[in-house]
């Protein structure tokens, strides 16, 4: 009787191993795919950031010769045409924004200066804003 | 049955992984990073952790809580807008946002987990780690000691070494520990460090130098900038990741500032001699701890079997060297040192679930295996390290007219050419009838079992005949062979690469010469004589040339034949399209489609 409990429980047991396997592949599977597709564009938000270091520089610049212009204008047109959107820094949202410093002089929450522009492209964030945000809340008076 | 994941939480970062098919995976965080950052903020009802919360501690210090781990097992608590936290609430807020981040990766749910702690940290320590994974819903199965997680990552525990040393330079501490393995545990003989070293410092002095350079050029301190100083502190990150793969870096910051006389540029070349000077001195901190640890383990450096690299500061090549130079020998650092430890609790996981079982360890073949083609050339079907049990077939064909029969060499190795590599034997598959070379479909198939053991089949897919022949993957060759035949390849992989070109360039030609003649022969009537003695001429040049061992001429008459042979074709497709233009046929112009493939 004990003899043939165990020969019954060995493949009870590989069949179990064998199910929660063959579960574990469909999952890993479905995310594979799911990570190729996106594979692609994630290749492209590698070298948008980089280009982005350059695009500050252009910005930095006080002024630009007519053909630096040109390029400089030719240089943005590949980040429309990519979908690159500026992200907006009127109120302090961690989400899309990195505090460097803060401000006593600006209300609380309140975005007072942008040190690096944010970039989105669709809904992920290329790089966050590194923005400056103000620190009073009323309360520092007292 | 419910997953065991790994979780690493660390001072300054956090990582997690989890074993699938007996393979460790690192799960990214909701943001993408393969780490979390050990930080939270508390606002109101909203607890935020990880990189948001990084992002917002400037704004919110007295909100925000960071390195929890230093605290905890100790009674001090962390005062947020008036309400106590004890530091196993802090770090469960960490451990939460990990299990939700698994769950939504994974698309199931997660409960259960193994949590790494430091080799020092005692039993209330560990109490309130375990109890800080409860208030997060985790049913900690295990803590284990960070080095051992590191020993379980590199596969120690099934190795010969006995003692060993891990060296953990992470983010805001540094730990060094030496364990010593005994029938499959890892006891901890001592541990010591500087809970105040880190990857951060290392940024500091670069940033300090940067900032003192440009103040000696331009007389300006960028310190008082705190624009110019997130500049610094971004490019002084990025070159010192960049030095640690190359031996300099540019750094380029136009723009940084500007003086009487207009805007002010920073750049700067800086070598990895100069970085190396300049963070010498912490370095140089590493040197006590380990002298100490191996004072208290009683052990002098060559007693180390076995160094491991571990946190991510150990890319720095000068603290590399500074290991070797300490301990006599490289630090292991092929395993990612920010996440080695996340991976072993991931092992302990799978051990402690089950997961990891001899019945379901899967090899993988220690060579690859394939068979001889034309020329001797050493064609691969299954690649080294592939896991098996595995199958895989591809289809061949004869080499020259009307061959009855083809031979199966059955070779393992990994150079390019099959005299090279080992013959585990051969079959013939006769038979096969009458053809024009390259017109047989011959199927060859390695189907490798969960033992190692091969059988190889070739079958004629025109007639149905089929051949085979078992033989032994791994046995063939022990250990010590495996390596010398890596060795082999690995020394003479340009050689083989050379050889193996030339017979591919060699046979490129003989199929050139076959095919060309072949359509002279059938075509030739289409062109006029002048066009077929050209042609000839050349072809005749080929086969000259493939009697000789001049690649690259041969090579250039390989062009020449094929520019001649154009004519012709390009003649051809207009006929065909003539000729398909006026009756809808079809058959001349499958013969056009056909030639196309000869050439």
């Amino acid at each position: 009787m004990e003899e043939s409990e165990q020969t019954q429980e060995a493949p009870n047991e590989y069949l179990e191993q064998l199910q929660r396997l063959q579960a574990e592949f469909i999952n890993y599977r479905t995310r594979v795919e799911k990570e190729k597709q996106l594979m692609g564009e994630y290749s492209k938000d590698i070298i948008l950031r980089k280009f982005l270091e350059i695009r500050d520089n252009f910005e930095r610049a006080p002024k630009l010769d007519q053909g630096m212009e040109i390029i400089y204008k030719q240089f943005l047109d590949i980040f429309q045409k990519e979908g690159v959107e500026e992200i907006e820094t009127k109120n302090f949202d961690p989400e899309l924004h990195e505090a460097i410093a803060t401000r006593e002089d600006i209300a609380k929450d309140v975005i007072a200066e942008v040190a690096r522009k944010g970039y989105k492209r669709g809904d992920r964030i290329l790089r966050t804003a590194h923005v400056v945000v103000g620190n009073n809340d009323g309360e520092q008076t007292k | 049955m419910s997953k065991i994941i790994g979780i690493d939480l660390g001072t300054t970062n956090s990582a997690v992984a989890l074993l699938e098919g007996g393979k460790p995976t690192i799960i990214p965080s909701a943001e993408g990073g393969r780490t979390i950052p050990s930080i939270i903020t508390i606002k109101g009802n909203d607890i935020i952790v990880g990189e948001v919360a990084k992002r917002q501690a400037i704004a919110n210090p007295l909100h925000t809580v960071r390195s929890i781990k230093r605290l905890m097992g100790t009674n001090e608590k962390v005062t947020i807008d008036g309400k106590e936290y004890t530091p196993q609430e802090i770090s469960a807020m960490i451990l939460r946002k990990i299990k939700k981040d698994a769950e939504a990766y994974l698309g199931t749910k997660v409960t259960k987990a193994v949590i790494t702690v430091p080799a020092y940290f005692n039993d209330a320590q560990r109490q309130a780690t375990k109890d800080a994974g409860v208030i997060a819903g985790l049913e900690v199965e295990r803590i284990i000691n960070e080095p051992t997680a590191a020993a379980l990552a590199y596969g120690l525990d099934k190795s010969e070494a006995h003692t060993i040393l891990v060296y953990d330079l992470g983010g805001g501490t540094f730990d060094v520990s030496i364990l010593e393995l005994g029938d499959g545990v890892f006891e901890v003989k001592s541990t010591s460090g500087d809970n105040r070293l880190g990857g951060d410092d290392f940024d500091d002095v670069l940033i300090d130098y940067l900032a003192d350079e440009f103040k000696k050029q331009h007389g300006i301190n960028l310190k008082e900038d705190r624009l110019a100083v997130q500049r610094l502190k971004d490019a002084a990150e990025k070159a010192k990741i960049e030095l640690s793969s190359s031996m300099h870096s540019s750094i380029n910051l136009p723009y940084i500032s500007s003086g009487a006389s207009g805007p002010k540029h920073l750049e700067m070349d800086l070598t990895r001699a100069k970085f190396n000077d300049l963070t010498k001195h912490l370095v140089e901190r590493t040197v006590r701890p380990v002298k100490q640890a191996l004072k208290d383990a009683n052990l002098e450096p060559s007693q180390i079997d076995k160094v491991l690299l571990v946190g991510g500061s150990t890319r720095v090549p000068a603290v590399q060297e500074k290991v070797r130079e300490l301990l006599g020998k490289d630090g292991d650092k092929s395993i990612n040192p920010d996440e080695a430890v996340a991976v072993g609790a991931s092992i302990q996981g799978g051990i402690l679930g089950g997961d990891i079982k001899d019945v379901l360890l899967l090899d993988v073949t220690p060579l690859s295996l394939g068979i001889e083609t034309l020329g001797g050339v050493f064609t691969k079907l299954i690649e080294r390290n592939m896991t098996i049990p595995s199958k895989k077939s591809q289809i061949f064909s004869t080499a020259v007219d009307n061959q009855p029969a083809v031979t199966i060499n059955v070779l393992q190795g990994e150079r390019a050419m099959a005299l090279d590599n080992k013959s585990l034997g051969r079959f013939d598959l006769v038979g096969i009838p009458p053809a024009l070379r390259g017109m047989p479909q011959i199927e060859v198939t390695f189907d490798i079992d969960a033992n190692g053991i091969v059988n190889v089949s070739a079958k004629d897919m025109g007639t149905g005949k089929v051949q085979k022949i078992t033989v032994t993957g791994g046995s063939g060759m022990n250990k010590d062979d495996i390596q010398a035949a890596m060795r082999d390849a690995e020394q003479f992989a340009e050689e083989d690469k050379k050889k193996h070109e030339a017979i591919e360039v060699k046979n490129q030609a003989d199929t050139l010469i076959y095919s060309s003649e072949k359509m002279l022969s059938e075509y030739g009537d289409k062109v006029d004589a002048g066009t077929k003695e050209k042609i000839q001429k050349e072809v005749d040049a080929l086969k000259e040339a493939l009697k000789g061992n001049d690649t690259s001429a041969m090579k250039k008459q390989i062009d020449k034949v094929n520019k001649v042979v154009q004519e012709i074709g390009t003649k051809m497709y207009q006929d065909a399209a003539a000729q398909a233009g006026k009756q809808k046929d079809g058959e001349e112009v499958v013969d056009a489609e056909f030639e196309k493939e000869e050439k």
